[in-house]
C-alpha cells in the first residue's frame, strides 16, 4: 500500500507541477491594437459615404445626425459621412428602422401590480408584512435596425448588419416615466455604438500573451501605455536593428543550448514587432509581423517565447481574415 | 485505507484533466441547405419575401411593422450565411422610401439587389403567412408566505443610561403561514407561421409549417413592465426563422475538432493558439512526420477550408475516423447537388 500511497502522490505532485508550469510561460496584458472595425469593411479612405434612413422618422433622424458625430469624435479621417441628397457619393449606408413603443392604457395599469413581503421595524417588535402595490403605468420600447451599405461604383451590397434592443420601467420604480424621447436618445447611441463598432477603426483592447522570464519590463511597461517610440528607443539599446543579422548569428551557433543567451534579444524583437502592430493594421504591415512572428517561433528555445508567437500569430491571421485577406 | 483512495481519485481527476488539456477545435463548414437541393438554387435566388401577417389579441400590434420586421430578419440572415441572395424591397415609411429612390435615381439606376428583380417572375418567392395571437393576461396566483414576528427587549446602553435601546429577541420569533393570492402578468404569444417557396417557373419546391410560441410571466421575484408587441414577436419568430434558414438555404455549421496531442510540440502549439495558417506551413514543412502529425496538418487543412489536402494529410496518417467524418461531408453536399428536388 505504500508503493501505491507514493506512486499516487508522486503523479499528483507531478501533474501539479505540470499544469503550474504550463500556466508560467506567459503572462498576459491588455493591449490597445489600432483596428478596423468587426464587420471587416474598410471603407476605402477619403470616400464619401451618403447615410440614409427609412423607417420612424423620429430615431432615423436622429441616429443619422448621431452616426455622423461618431464619426467626427473618432478623428476617422478616411471617410465623410453627407447628407446632400446631390453631392455624389462611394457609399451608400441604408438604415432601416422599425420602433415599437408601448405606454400602458388605464385598461393596462392593474397588469403592473407585486406582491412582496417587506420587513416593518418600531422600537419594540420587527415583523413582515405582506405589501402589495397597485398597478403603475409602465413603459416599454423596442427598436430593430437592418443596415445595409451599397458600394455606388458596383451597386452590389457590401454588407448587411441588424442591430436590435428593448427597454422598459414602471413608473413606481423609476420615479417617473420615460417618454419617447428618452427612449429615442438610448436607442440611437446604441445603434451609434454598434455601428461604431462595427465600421469605425478604433483602439481596441485585446489580451496577449507575454513572455514570462525573458520580457524586458521596460518595454512591456511602454506597450501597454501605447507609448511605441519609447518601446522603439528601448529596443535600440537592447538589439541591433536589423533582426536578419541577429538571427544569423544566432543560427551561426553551433551548440542549441548556447543559444539560450539570445533569447532575451528575441523577445525584444517580439515585443519591437508588438509595437508595430499596435498602431498599424495594414495588410503589408501585418505579412511583415507574420513573418518575423513565424521567424522567431521558429528559432526560440524559450516555450514562454514560442506560446506568445503563437498567440501573436493567431491574432494576425484572424486580423487577415476579417479583412478578406490572405496572408 | 480510505486516505489512500483519495489520493489515488485526486490523482486520477488530476491526470485525467491533464488529458483533457488538448484544446477543442472548432471547425466551420458550410452545408447544403436541408430540404432544397443545391441545383434548385439558382432558380430561386435572388428570392422575393413576401410576409403577411395576421394578428390579433389584447396586446396592440402594427401587421405593417411585423411584417416589415420579419422579412428583415429573413434578408439578413440570408445574407449572414452568403449563398442564397435576397431581393431588397425597401420598406418603412412612404417620405424615406421616396427619398431614398430619388437618391438612386440620380445614378440611374436601382439600388443593390433590386436590380436583380426588374422583372420578378425571374426570381423565386418566399410566401410567409403569419397567424398569430398575442396576449397579456392577469393571472390570479397563490403562493404562502412565511411571515416573522420579532419582538425586541428593551436594553439600557452602560454609557448613556438615558437612552434607552433594544436588542432583538430571537428566542421568541414567531413565525406564520399565510396564503396570499395576488394578480401577476403573464404575456402569451401563439401562432403558426407557413412557409412556401416557390421557383422562377412558379414550382412549389418548399412547404413547411412553423408553430410560434412566447410565454412570459412574472412573478415575485421577477416583474418586468409588459414588453412591446414588436418585441414579444422578435422572441417567437427567430427560432422558425433560424430553422427556415437552414432548410432554404446553403448555411455553416461548426464541429468541434481534438488537437493530437502526440503531435510535435510546436504543431500542437500552433493549433492550441488558433494559428491555422501558420501550423498548416509548420507541418508541412517537418520531414519526418509521425501519425500525430499528419492527423494535426489534416485538422489545419480542415478548418482553412481546404478539404482535399485534409483528406491527403489523413490518408498519410491513417485517420480514417477523420476521414469518414470528411466523406459525410461530402457526401450531404453530392447528395444536395445530384438532382433536383420536386
Amino acid at each position: 500500500m505504500n508503493k501505491a500511497y507514493a506512486f499516487c502522490l508522486t503523479m499528483a505532485l507531478t501533474s501539479v507541477l505540470f499544469l503550474c508550469g504550463c500556466a508560467n510561460d506567459v503572462y498576459w496584458v491588455n493591449l490597445n491594437y489600432k483596428t478596423p472595425g468587426n464587420s471587416g469593411i474598410t471603407l476605402k479612405k477619403d470616400s464619401k459615404v451618403k447615410l440614409l434612413a427609412v423607417g420612424d422618422v423620429q430615431v432615423a433622424q436622429a441616429t443619422l445626425h448621431n452616426i455622423a458625430r461618431t464619426f467626427d469624435k473618432s478623428q476617422n479621417s478616411e471617410v465623410k459621412i453627407i447628407f446632400d441628397a446631390n453631392e455624389p457619393a462611394d457609399y451608400y449606408i441604408l438604415l432601416r428602422i422599425c420602433t415599437d413603443f408601448r405606454i400602458s392604457s388605464p385598461e393596462a395599469v392593474p397588469f403592473n401590480g407585486s406582491t412582496r413581503i417587506v420587513e416593518r421595524n418600531s422600537e419594540t417588535s420587527g415583523c413582515d408584512m405582506i405589501y402589495t402595490s397597485p398597478g403603475t403605468p409602465s413603459v416599454s420600447g423596442a427598436t430593430s435596425v437592418l443596415g445595409s451599405i451599397y458600394s455606388i461604383a458596383s451597386l452590389d451590397p457590401v454588407y448587411h448588419f441588424e442591430i436590435s434592443m428593448h427597454d422598459g420601467d414602471f413608473a413606481i420604480e423609476e420615479g417617473r416615466l420615460r417618454g419617447n424621447e428618452q427612449f429615442v436618445k438610448l436607442f440611437v447611441e446604441q445603434i451609434s455604438y454598434g455601428f461604431s463598432d462595427m465600421f469605425l477603426t478604433k483602439v481596441r483592447g485585446i489580451s496577449t500573451a507575454i513572455p514570462q522570464n525573458i520580457a524586458d519590463d521596460a518595454m512591456v511597461s511602454a506597450l501597454q501605455a501605447g507609448a511605441v517610440n519609447d518601446v522603439a528607443v528601448r529596443a535600440q539599446a537592447l538589439i541591433p536593428d536589423n533582426f536578419e543579422e541577429y538571427r544569423a548569428k544566432i543560427m551561426a551557433v553551433e551548440k542549441e543550448k548556447d543559444r539560450k543567451q539570445f533569447e532575451e534579444g528575441l523577445c525584444c524583437y517580439y515585443l519591437l514587432a508588438l509595437s508595430r502592430e499596435l498602431v498599424n493594421f495594414d495588410i503589408d504591415n501585418l505579412r511583415r509581423l507574420h513573418k518575423l512572428y513565424s521567424q522567431i517561433f521558429l528559432i526560440t528555445q524559450d516555450d514562454g517565447l514560442a506560446k506568445a508567437c503563437a498567440n501573436s500569430l493567431a491574432r494576425v491571421e484572424q486580423k487577415a481574415q476579417i479583412s478578406g485577406v490572405k496572408l | 485505507m480510505k486516505k489512500y483512495l483519495v489520493l489515488a481519485w485526486a490523482s486520477s481527476i488530476l491526470i485525467f484533466l491533464v488529458g483533457c488539456a488538448s484544446e477543442k477545435l472548432v471547425a466551420v463548414y458550410t452545408v447544403p441547405a436541408a430540404s432544397v437541393k443545391a441545383s434548385n438554387l439558382s432558380d430561386i435566388s435572388p428570392l422575393a419575401i413576401v410576409v403577411s401577417a395576421n394578428l390579433d389579441g389584447n396586446v396592440a400590434v402594427n401587421p405593417a411593422a411585423i411584417e416589415s420586421s420579419v422579412k428583415q430578419q429573413v434578408a439578413s440572415r440570408l445574407y449572414q450565411e452568403g449563398v442564397l441572395k435576397s431581393t431588397d424591397i425597401i420598406w418603412g415609411n412612404l417620405q424615406g422610401g421616396s427619398k431614398i429612390a430619388s437618391t438612386f435615381e440620380k445614378y440611374n439606376s436601382a439600388h443593390g439587389y433590386a436590380r436583380y428583380v426588374s422583372d420578378e417572375l425571374e426570381a423565386g418567392t418566399l410566401f410567409l403567412d403569419i397567424d398569430a395571437t398575442l396576449n397579456n393576461d392577469l393571472l390570479k396566483e397563490t403562493t404562502t408566505f412565511e411571515l416573522k414576528w420579532l419582538p425586541y427587549n428593551r436594553k439600557e446602553r452602560k454609557d448613556e443610561k438615558d437612552v434607552p435601546t433594544s436588542a432583538p429577541d430571537y428566542d421568541r420569533v414567531q413565525k406564520r403561514e399565510v396564503e396570499v393570492t395576488y394578480d401577476i402578468l403573464q404575456t402569451v404569444g401563439k401562432g403558426t407561421l407557413k412557409a412556401r417557396m416557390v421557383d422562377k417557373q412558379g414550382n412549389e419546391i418548399y412547404r413547411k409549417s412553423f408553430p410560434l410560441t412566447f410565454s412570459r410571466k412574472n412573478s415575485l421575484q421577477v416583474h418586468e413592465a409588459p414588453m412591446t408587441a414588436n418585441d414579444i414577436f422578435a422572441h417567437m419568430i427567430t427560432q422558425p426563422i433560424e430553422v427556415l434558414v437552414k432548410q432554404i438555404s446553403p448555411h455553416r455549421e461548426s464541429r468541434a475538432l481534438r488537437v493530437n496531442d502526440k503531435g510535435c510540440k510546436e504543431g500542437v502549439l500552433l493549433l492550441e493558439a488558433q494559428a491555422y495558417a501558420e501550423a498548416a506551413t509548420f507541418l508541412e514543412n517537418i520531414e519526418l512526420k509521425t501519425p500525430a502529425d499528419w492527423e494535426n496538418l489534416g485538422l489545419a487543412y480542415e478548418i482553412l477550408g481546404d478539404y482535399t489536402l485534409a483528406r491527403e494529410a489523413y490518408t498519410q496518417g491513417d485517420c480514417a475516423a477523420r476521414i469518414n467524418a470528411l466523406d459525410a461531408l461530402e457526401a450531404r453536399i453530392l447528395a444536395s447537388e445530384g438532382g433536383r428536388a420536386k
